[in-house]
C-alpha cells in the first residue's frame, strides 16, 4: 500500500485498499495531482508541470532552488530536442544564467547542458544522455519526492528498502547458518531446511 | 567521432582543472553589474591606448574571418553605432581570446594540425590586437607546454583577463573548436557570441537587449489593470509562474511596481477569489527573498491579508465551505507567514523606519491576534479550530504566524503578552498545543507547534513556569517523545524547545539531568543533517541550527560538556570544521559553508568553556591550528567565533603555558585589537584578559608587540568607549596585566593609561566598570612601597584619598571589598602612606554585614599598627610613627578595641582568626603608649 501510494499507483492503491479492507492513511486524491505532474514532466511538458506544482503548493519550487533549476534545465533540454535553438539560447540567458549566478554549484550542469548545442548529432555525443528519457525520469522523480516531502509523506517507499534489507540479511546468514531461505522473492518460495 | 570523444575528454580535464581555481567564480553567461564593472575596469587598461586603433582594427579584419562572422559583424556595427567604439573592441578582443583558446586546443591534437599552422593563424590575428602583448603571444604561443593551468595563467597575465571571464571563454571556445572541425559555417559561433556581447553591456544596455523579454513582463503588469477578467487572470497566473523560484523575476516585478495592483486585488471585493489567491501567492513568493521585505512592508499589505484570513471565521457557518475559500485562507496565511519569516529583519525595519505602513496599532494587533488565536485555541473562539481541523495546513500556518508574531511583538508587559494573560488564554493554548503535539498524523503541525512554544517562552519566563507547573498534563513527556521522532527536523525542534526550557528554568531540571543529556546526544547526531527546517525558514538547515542549540545548551554546563565529549562531539566538530575549511580553500565555499565554520567554532568554544578534559581533546586533535587560521578569516563572525575558542582554551593554566604559546596566539590577538567589528573586539579582549595573567609566558610577548599601548588607546578613544562590555574587558585586561607585576611594568601601564583616565573610570556610571577600576588600583598599590609612592605622586595624594573616601560609600559589596583591599595595600606602605590614611576623616569603613568587608577592615588596622621586626636604622622613627598613628586612631574615638573584641565571636572563621592577631598587635601598642590614650565613643566597625 505504502509502495502504491508513494509511487503514485492510484488505481492499484484504491483496489488494494478495497480488497484488503484498509483505510488509506492519506488522501488518495493527492496521488492524482502528483501523477498528473509526473506525467507532464515525463512527456516533456515542463511548463504545465511547473504551473500545476505552483497551484498545488507554491512553496515547493520557491524553497527548493535545486529542483527549480532542474526543471528549467529540463525545459531547456526539451527545447533543444525540438530543435528550437534560438529559443533555447534565449531561455538559457533569461532563466538559467541567473540561477547559475545565484548558485554556483549548478554551473557545471548548466555547462554540460549548453554543450548539447554544439553537437550536430546530439544524441550520440557524450552529453547526449541528457536527452535520454532517463533524464526526464530523474527530474520527475525529484519533483515527486519534493511534493511528497512537502506533504509530510515519505519520499521513498518502504518496500524496496525492506527487500534490500531481506537480501542483505540473507547474505549475512548464508555465511553462518543454514536456514529456510527465500529463493524467489516474487512468490516468497522458501527452501526447505535439510535437517541434520 | 573518436577525435570528438578525445576532445571532449580533454575538455573535461581542462575544465576540471579550471574548476578548482576558476569555474566557481563565473559561468557561461554573466550579466550582473559587478561583472560588467570588472569588464569596464579591465577595459580602461586597453582602451586608452587603443581607442584610436578601433577603426583600423575594423578595417583590417582578415578576409577569412570576416566572411565567417558576417552576421555578427553587422551586429557589431549596430552596437558600435549605439555605444561607441569601446564595446566593439571588446567583442573582438573576446573573439581573439576565443580563437586563441581554440588554437591552443588544436595544438593538443597532435597530428590533426600542424603547429606551424597555428603560428600562422596567430599572426593572422594580430590585427585584432596589436601591441607588445600580442607580440609576446606570438613568440611564446608556440612554446606553450601541455599544461592547462600554466596556459591559463599565462594568458591571464598577458591579457589582464579576470578569472570569471576565462570561464565564460573556456566554454565558448569548445564551440569554436567544433564548428571549425565539423561545420564550415560559423553559425554556432555567432550564437554563442551573443552572451559575450551581453557581458559588455551596462545595466541600461542590457535592458535594451532584453527589451523584448522585459516587455513581456511589463505587459503582464499592465494587464493586471485590464477590464477583461480573463486577461487579468491570464496575466496574474503568468506572473505567478514567473516569480516562483526566480529571484531576478521577483526583483523585476517589484521594480515594475506591481504591489499596488496586488493590494487592490486583495482589498477590493469586486475581484474574484481566484485573483486574490494568486495575488497572495505572489506576495508570499516575493517575501521569501528577504531583500524584498523592506519594499513589501512599505505597502499596506498586512491588514488586507489578515482580513482575508479572517474570512475563515465566516466559513464556519457554511455547511460545505467551498474549496476556493479554504484555499484563499491558506494562501493569505502563507503570504503572512513568509512576510514574517525573518522576525529579526522585521524588527530591525520596525525600529529603523516609522513610515512603514504595517505596524499595528493596538486595535489592529488585537484583531489580528484574535484571528490567529482562532487557529490555535478552542472554546474561546467558537470552536473555529474544529472547523479548521479539516485542513491541517491552516493550523500549521496559524502556529507559524503565531510564532513569528510573538517574536516580533512579544515583550514582557507588552500588549501581546498581556493579551495572553488577561484573557486567560494560556492554558487553552497549552491544551491545544498538547493535542497538536500528540497528533502524529501531521508532523508539520507538530513542528510548527514546537516552534511557536519556543518563541513564546523566549519572550516571557512566566509562560515557562505556567507550562512546567501545569498539573493537568505532563507536557515535558510529550516533547520528550518527539525528541525521538523519525524526522530529524522534529528532533531538532524538540531539542531546541527543551534547551529553551532548561535555560529559562534550570531549577526545574536539576533533578532530571538525564533529559539534558538526552538532548545533547540528539543534537550531536544532527550535526551532519542537511535537511531544511521549513517550519523556521527555507534557508536554515538542521545542521547549522543543531550546532547553535548545542552551544547554547552546554556553554555553562561542565557535566554536559563532558557528556558531549564522550559522545564524540569534539571529533565530529573537528571533522565538520576541517571539511568546511577545505571547501573554502578550494574556492567551493558558499555562504552556508562559512556559516557552518562559524557555528562549529562556536560549538567548540562552548564545549571547552569549562571542562578541562574537553580542552585537552581539542588540543590533542590539533584544532588550534584551524582556530588560529580562522582568526584571520575575512568574515567577522568567524573571527569572533575563533577568538571565543581561544578564550575558552585560555581558561586553562596548562594551555596558557603550552599549546597556546606554540601557536602564537598572542600576536594574532594583538592584531585583532585593530578589528573594526565590535563582536570581534569583545571576544578578543576577553581572551587577552586570560593570556596576560602572571603565569602566562604570552604576557611578555604581548607586551613586546605593544599590546598595552593599543589597549590604552582604545580605552582613551571616546568613540570606542560607547560599549560598556568592551570598556569592561579592556580595563580587566590591564588589571590582570599588573597583577603581581614588577614595579616598572605597573608604572609603564599606568603611565600609558594616565592617572586622569583612571580617575574617570573610578567614577564611571557603570558599577562593574568602577569595580574593575578599583581592582586595578588595588593591584597597582599592591607590593612594594615604591608602587604606593608612585601612585601617590601620580594620582596626587589628596585626590587619591578623597577618591577613596567617596568610594567607601559604594553600595555593591564587591566594590567595597576592592576599596578596602586598596586601603589594606596602602596601609602596608611607608609611614607617610599610613599617616595619610589615618589623617583622613572618614577612611575607616562603616559597619558592614559582609565578612570579607570585615576582614578588609581588620587587615587595615593590623597593617596600620604593625610592628616592624626590622632592626634597621629607622626603627626608632618607625616606632615614632606607629605611636603617632595609634594616638590618632585613639583620638578619633573609634572604639576599635571593643569592636575587635566583639568580632572574636564572629560566625566566620577567617574573621575570628584574623581578629586575634589584630587584637594582639593592638593591645601591645596600647600598652606601650597608654599614657596618651583618650577614650571616647563613636560607632564604627559594628559587627
Amino acid at each position: 500500500m505504502n509502495y502504491f501510494m508513494i509511487e503514485g499507483f492510484k488505481d492499484a492503491a484504491e483496489k488494494f485498499s478495497k480488497e484488503a479492507n484498509l483505510v488509506p492513511s492519506f488522501d488518495l486524491n493527492s496521488i492524482k495531482d502528483r501523477m498528473i505532474i509526473r506525467n507532464a514532466v515525463q512527456s516533456g511538458n515542463i511548463d504545465e508541470a511547473i504551473e500545476r506544482v505552483n497551484d498545488l503548493d507554491p512553496e515547493i519550487l520557491d524553497t527548493n532552488p535545486r529542483l527549480y533549476f532542474h526543471l528549467q534545465q529540463q525545459k531547456l533540454i526539451e527545447q533543444i530536442r525540438q530543435g528550437k535553438i534560438s529559443e533555447a539560447i534565449e531561455f538559457a540567458q533569461e532563466e538559467l544564467a541567473p540561477r547559475g549566478e545565484e548558485n554556483p554549484e549548478f554551473l557545471e550542469e548548466l555547462e554540460k547542458t549548453m554543450a548539447l548545442l554544439v553537437f550536430d548529432q546530439s544524441l550520440k555525443s557524450s552529453v547526449g544522455n541528457l536527452l535520454d528519457h532517463s533524464q526526464r525520469q530523474k527530474t520527475a522523480s525529484e519533483l515527486n519526492a519534493a511534493i511528497l516531502t512537502a506533504q509530510c509523506q515519505e519520499k521513498d517507499p518502504k518496500l524496496p528498502s525492506l527487500l534490500k534489507m531481506l537480501v542483505w540479511c540473507q547474505n549475512q546468514l548464508d555465511e553462518k547458518v543454514i536456514y529456510p531461505k527465500i529463493t524467489n522473492l516474487a512468490t516468497a518460495e522458501v527452501t526447505e531446511v535439510v535437517s541434520l | 567521432m573518436n577525435i570528438l570523444y578525445q576532445f571532449h575528454k580533454k575538455r573535461l580535464l581542462f575544465n576540471s582543472n579550471l574548476n578548482k581555481n576558476i569555474c566557481r567564480h563565473g559561468h557561461l553567461f554573466k550579466f550582473n553589474l559587478s561583472n560588467k564593472l570588472r569588464y569596464s575596469s579591465t577595459s580602461k587598461k586597453f582602451t586608452k591606448e587603443k581607442k584610436l586603433e578601433a577603426k583600423s582594427i575594423k578595417e583590417s579584419l582578415p578576409p577569412k574571418f570576416d566572411d565567417g562572422i558576417n552576421n555578427e559583424s553587422d551586429d557589431l556595427v549596430l552596437i558600435q553605432k549605439k555605444f561607441g567604439k569601446k564595446p566593439v573592441i571588446f567583442v573582438y578582443f573576446n573573439l581573439y581570446i576565443i580563437t586563441f583558446f581554440a588554437l591552443y586546443a588544436f595544438n593538443n591534437f597532435s597530428g590533426v594540425f600542424d603547429p606551424r599552422n597555428i603560428e600562422f593563424k596567430v599572426k593572422d590575428l594580430t590585427g585584432y590586437f596589436s601591441n607588445s602583448a600580442s607580440d609576446e603571444l606570438i613568440n611564446e604561443g608556440g612554446k606553450l607546454e601541455n599544461k592547462d593551468s600554466e596556459v591559463v595563467k599565462w594568458v591571464q597575465e598577458k591579457l589582464h583577463i579576470e578569472e570569471s571571464n576565462l570561464n565564460t571563454l573556456s566554454t565558448v571556445f569548445v564551440a569554436v573548436v567544433f564548428t571549425e572541425l565539423f561545420s564550415p559555417s560559423l553559425s554556432y559561433l555567432t550564437m554563442l557570441i551573443t552572451p559575450v556581447k551581453a557581458t559588455i553591456m551596462t545595466q541600461e544596455e542590457h535592458m535594451v537587449i532584453y527589451d523584448q523579454s522585459q516587455s513581456k513582463h511589463e505587459l503582464a503588469v499592465k494587464s493586471l489593470s485590464s477590464l477583461d477578467e480573463e486577461e487579468r487572470k491570464r496575466a496574474i497566473r503568468f506572473i505567478k509562474n514567473s516569480v516562483i523560484g526566480n529571484k531576478t523575476k521577483k526583483h523585476l516585478y517589484l521594480n515594475l511596481s506591481i504591489t499596488p495592483s496586488l493590494v487592490k486585488y486583495l482589498s477590493e471585493n469586486v475581484y474574484d477569489v481566484d485573483l486574490k489567491i494568486q495575488a497572495c501567492i505572489i506576495i508570499g513568493s516575493f517575501a521569501l527573498d528577504k531583500r524584498n521585505i523592506h519594499s513589501l512592508f512599505q505597502s499596506y499589505l498586512i491588514q488586507p491579508l489578515f482580513l482575508l484570513l479572517s474570512k475563515i471565521e465566516g466559513l464556519r457557518y457554511c455547511s460545505t465551505p467551498s474549496d476556493e475559500s479554504i484555499r484563499l485562507a491558506e494562501s493569505s496565511g502563507r503570504a503572512l507567514k513568509s512576510l514574517f519569516q525573518q522576525p529579526k529583519k522585521v524588527l530591525k525595519l520596525k525600529k529603523s523606519n516609522v513610515n512603514l505602513k504595517f505596524f499595528f496599532n493596538k486595535e489592529d494587533l488585537n484583531y489580528n491576534l484574535k484571528i490567529i488565536f482562532g487557529f490555535v485555541s478552542k472554546e474561546k473562539f467558537n470552536n473555529l479550530i474544529e472547523f479548521v481541523a479539516v485542513n491541517y495546513n491552516l493550523i500549521e500556518i496559524g502556529c507559524s504566524i503565531f510564532a513569528r508574531l510573538i517574536a516580533i511583538e512579544g515583550s514582557i508587559n507588552g500588549p501581546l503578552n498581556d493579551f495572553l494573560i488577561e484573557n486567560e488564554l494560556l492554558f487553552l493554548f497549552f491544551q491545544n498545543f498538547l493535542s497538536f503535539l500528540e497528533n502524529n498524523n501531521y508532523p508539520k503541525v507538530q513542528e510548527a507547534c514546537l516552534d511557536a512554544l519556543g518563541s513564546l517562552f523566549l519572550k516571557d519566563r512566566r509562560f515557562v513556569y505556567a507550562l512546567l507547573d501545569c498539573k493537568d498534563a505532563d507536557y515535558l513527556e510529550v516533547i520528550l517523545v518527539l525528541l525521538k521522532h523519525k524526522r530529524s527536523t522534529m528532533r531538532l525542534l524538540a531539542a531546541n524547545l527543551i534547551t529553551i526550557l532548561v535555560k529559562l528554568a534550570p531549577e526545574k531540571f536539576t533533578e532530571k539531568k538525564e533529559i539534558s543529556i538526552a538532548v545533547v546526544l540528539t543534537l550531536i547526531k544532527l550535526f551532519k543533517d542537511q535537511n531544511i527546517l521549513h517550519s523556521i525558514s527555507p534557508n536554515v538547515t538542521v545542521q547549522e541550527k543543531s550546532l547553535e542549540v548545542f552551544s547554547e545548551l552546554i556553554i555553562h554546563r561542565e557535566d554536559l560538556q563532558e557528556a558531549a565529549m564522550e559522545a564524540d562531539a569534539i571529533l565530529k566538530l573537528n571533522e565538520l570544521l576541517s571539511t568546511s575549511i577545505q571547501l573554502v580553500d578550494e574556492c567551493m565555499g558558499t555562504r552556508y559553508t562559512n556559516k557552518i565554520i562559524e557555528n562549529s567554532l562556536n560549538a567548540i568554544a562552548s564545549v571547552c568553556s569549562l571542562s578541562e578534559s574537553c580542552r585537552k581533546q581539542v588540543i590533542d586533535l590539533k584544532l588550534l591550528e584551524k582556530i588560529v587560521i580562522s582568526m584571520q578569516n575575512p568574515k567577522k563572525n568567524i573571527r569572533a567565533a575563533s577568538c571565543q575558542c581561544t578564550r575558552s582554551l585560555s581558561r586553562s593554566v596548562k594551555n596558557l603555558r603550552t599549546s597556546l604559546v606554540e601557536n602564537d596566539i598572542s600576536s594574532n590577538l594583538f592584531h585583532l585589537l585593530d578589528d573594526k567589528n565590535l563582536k570581534v573586539l569583545l571576544t578578543c579582549s576577553a581572551t587577552i584578559c586570560n593570556i596576560v595573567l602572571d603565569f602566562s609566558p604570552m604576557k611578555q610577548k604581548f607586551l613586546e608587540v605593544g599590546g598595552v599601548k593599543k589597549i590604552c588607546e582604545i580605552l582613551k578613544n571616546e568613540q570606542m568607549n560607547y560599549n560598556f562590555n568592551l570598556k569592561l574587558n579592556l580595563i580587566w585586561c590591564l588589571k590582570n596585566l599588573i597583577c603581581h607585576a614588577e614595579s616598572s611594568l605597573k608604572f609603564k601601564v599606568v603611565e600609558e593609561l594616565g592617572f586622569r583616565v583612571l580617575e574617570r573610570l573610578l567614577y564611571d556610571e557603570e558599577v562593574e566598570i568602577r569595580e574593575q577600576a578599583l581592582s586595578f588600583l588595588r593591584n597597582l598599590v599592591c607590593g612594594k612601597a615604591d608602587d604606593i609612592e608612585n601612585t601617590f605622586s601620580g594620582f596626587g595624594e589628596q585626590s587619591l584619598i578623597a577618591a577613596m573616601e567617596v568610594k567607601l560609600f559604594e553600595t555593591k559589596v564587591k566594590n567595597l571589598q576592592q576599596v578596602l583591599f586598596t586601603l589594606v595595600n596602602i596601609a602596608t606602605g611607608t609611614e607617610k602612606h599610613k599617616l595619610s590614611l589615618v589623617n583622613s576623616d572618614s577612611i575607616i569603613p562603616q559597619s558592614h554585614e559582609n565578612s570579607k568587608v570585615k576582614l578588609g577592615a581588620i587587615w587595615i588596622i593590623t597593617n596600620l599598627t604593625w610592628k616592624e621586626e626590622d632592626n634597621g636604622s629607622n626603627v626608632s622613627s618607625a616606632e615614632d610613627t606607629r605611636r603617632l598613628i595609634f594616638k590618632l586612631l585613639k583620638q578619633k574615638n573609634l572604639n576599635i578595641k571593643e569592636k575587635l573584641q566583639v568580632l572574636l565571636n564572629d560566625s566566620n572563621f577567617d574573621v575570628r582568626d584574623r581578629v586575634k592577631t589584630c587584637l594582639l598587635n593592638f593591645t601591645e601598642a596600647e600598652e606601650r603608649i597608654e599614657a596618651d590614650v583618650v577614650m571616647t565613643d563613636i560607632e564604627y566597625l559594628n559587627p
